[in-house]
């Protein structure tokens, strides 16, 4: 019940920059509208629920998002957005792999392919994670 | 009489690069390789030994007088620098490669940058600077959602509410592009160029195309040509925009961030058609583009235009019609013309400072001189007039694209060239372009395998040492305001 309620009303952290974070934030414009569904962006990682990986990263910026994933307050929920966070594709530093054993510490509730995926999709995602048991 | 003027113009640019050639030869003789000319790009190699005596008599020489320092880069997997200079004088760019006589790793690339700051002041710019943090600790700012502010962590050091002096930390942002873009073909490497800029994935490909095709001597048809333009100015337009939403969003004036996205789609779905995507277009092929336009997309986007420019200018309007937000933008951030032009600024952000310079008016690449179009100048270089120099750049590329629509030319749209196949000279190329945030430059390196390596020189670093230097002396609460009005785009930092 109590997932039930903050599903009606989800607070979205967006990790990282490029070019899917563009798409984004077209979807909060007036044409896509994402807060029709209750849905607002936040920059705080203490009020979040969903944290979206997304974009390109090296080693630093990768340790900072499971720094900013183990602030979030329980019950939380991860999105990974984009050609780059699926298929390992980001720009690595001298430490490799380091986006394999992130998607090894936490668990990726929703995949988005695309490159960038529209902000349909984005939108599509977030009412799939909300019909989620 | 005005084309005759102008060609007089270009045979003395020419003949100004062709004198700092045979100057190079004559002075340097065999200190250095081959010298390559492009245009008004020069190109050579150096031994490290050599560097210092070279540097400094380019800079006090009355012959070549480069008193700029624009970009050092290092490339660290194949161990070599690339340091830019350029004379606002004659209008020449000067690209030295330093060769890998020694290692640059570690304190040896310290040394080398010590031995350039005896001649140039802003090298220190360029070096291994991560022990700032340390002395710049009274306040942190970490990257956080507003999108010119994601990139980077902000380190400030304080006296009372003053800046004493700042440190943009790029570390989150900084990739190893020698993973992704060295020896690979051609056809792989095209794909990718995109991610290069992510607000106007158009420029790379362009810069890419021009590059190889200088290098091919093929001409390009008209209509292409023409084109290539459209898609340009259009992207420009888009980039632009999305500098004013994010700026909105920092100033947290919500109605001209709903106004300008909605603005933004606009074009965005005339985009769509054109390329077939909305950010990452990958559209312009070597030897011409990748696919004709229809006459009624051309149609539909001519009648566009004037609603359009009503609607950029009712968010002029409502954008400064805010007092307080002027009394926050005014005034702020000054970069004053002196530091612009040693800094190595382009851009709006050095046309806002008062210098006249683009590329699209002084190098005549692609058709641009059939069109009649400004270009926009501000008065004191502060926060508000980059935003405002921005605004005007947007009139001006409608101005371009409803010309380039009623003059689109009938025929093909380029040649059949496969990608796979083609036979390259094995040398260096240089190719320039005038993006949305400045001058973006490609160092394309053929290699006899004909595997090429690339390296994105992009204009955002130079953007990082004028931010860091204006923001001394102001006040914490202007800090974020002046950061986000440079639009630093750290994709192509690296």
């Amino acid at each position: 019940m109590s997932n039930f309620l903050i599903k009606s009303s989800l607070n979205i952290y967006v990790a990282g920059y490029g070019c899917c974070k563009q798409e984004i934030l077209a979807s909060a414009g007036p044409v896509y509208d994402i807060s029709r569904f209750g849905i607002s962006f936040v920059s705080y990682p203490e009020s979040a629920d969903v944290l979206v990986f997304q974009g390109f990263y090296n080693g630093k910026g990768l340790r900072k998002i499971i720094n900013i994933y183990n602030q979030m307050v329980q019950p939380k929920w991860v999105i990974a957005l984009g050609k780059c966070a699926l298929e390992n594709l980001s720009y690595e530093g001298s430490e490799n792999n380091l986006l394999y054993e992130f998607k090894k510490r936490l668990k990726v509730d929703v995949y988005v392919p695309g490159c960038p995926p529209r902000p349909e999709a984005f939108i599509y995602s977030i009412l799939r994670l909300i019909e989620k048991p | 009489m005005s084309e005759e003027v102008k060609d007089k113009g270009e045979e003395a640019i020419g003949s100004f690069a062709e004198n700092v050639e045979k100057n190079l030869n004559f002075y340097f003789g065999n200190k250095i390789g081959i010298v390559y000319n492009f245009g008004k790009d020069i190109f050579f190699e150096v031994s490290y030994e050599n560097l210092p005596d070279i540097l400094e008599s380019l800079k006090n020489n009355p012959d070549f007088n480069f008193n700029v320092l624009s970009r050092i880069k290092y490339k660290e997997a194949s161990n070599f620098l690339i340091i830019i200079l350029f004379s606002y004088e004659k209008l020449i760019t000067l690209n030295i490669k330093v060769k890998n006589t020694v290692s640059f790793l570690g304190s040896d690339f310290k040394s080398i940058t010590n031995s350039i700051k005896k001649v140039f002041e802003f090298s220190q710019y360029y070096s291994d600077r991560d022990y700032i943090k340390d002395l710049n600790n009274d306040l942190v700012i970490f990257s956080q959602l507003p999108e010119t502010l994601d990139t980077f962590d902000i380190y400030v050091s304080l006296d009372n509410d003053v800046i004493k002096s700042a440190y943009l930390c790029d570390e989150i942002s900084r990739y190893n592009s020698g993973i992704v873009f060295s020896n690979k073909e051609i056809s792989k490497i095209m794909s990718m160029l995109n991610n290069l800029d992510y607000k106007a994935g158009v420029y790379p490909e362009l810069c890419f195309c021009q590059g190889i095709e200088s290098l091919m001597q093929i001409k390009l048809p008209k209509r292409a040509a023409y084109i290539r333009m459209l898609v340009c100015e259009l992207s420009r337009i888009i980039c632009h925009l999305s500098y004013i939403v994010s700026m909105s969003l920092v100033m947290g004036n919500m109605k001209v961030f709903n106004y300008a996205l909605t603005e933004k789609e606009k074009i965005l779905n005339i985009f769509e058609l054109i390329t077939g995507s909305r950010v990452i277009p990958n559209f312009i092929r070597i030897g011409g583009v990748k696919k004709d336009v229809e006459d009624s997309v051309l149609d539909s986007l001519h009648k566009l235009i004037p609603p359009f420019y009503k609607g950029i200018k009712r968010i002029e309007d409502i954008f400064f019609s805010d007092i307080v937000l002027l009394e926050r933008l005014k005034g702020k951030g000054i970069v004053d013309s002196k530091t612009a032009k040693i800094s190595g600024l382009t851009g709006p952000n050095l046309r806002a400072s008062g210098i006249r310079f683009d590329l699209r008016k002084t190098e005549n690449y692609l058709l641009y001189k059939d069109f009649s179009f400004t270009v926009p100048l501000g008065r004191f270089g502060d926060s508000f007039d980059r935003i405002f120099i921005r605004f005007k750049e947007i009139y001006q590329s409608l101005k371009i694209t409803g010309e380039i629509i009623e003059a689109m030319p009938l025929g093909p749209i380029g040649k059949m060239i496969n990608p796979v196949n083609l036979e390259l000279i094995p040398s260096p190329v240089i190719s320039t372009v005038e993006c949305p945030h400045g001058i973006f430059k490609l160092f394309i390196d053929i290699k006899e395998s004909k595997e090429i390596e690339i390296i994105p020189l992009g204009p955002a670093r130079n953007d990082i040492i004028a931010c860091e230097r204006s923001l001394v002396s102001c006040s914490v609460d202007e800090l974020l305001p002046v950061v986000s009005s440079f639009g630093i785009e750290s994709q192509e930092m690296y």
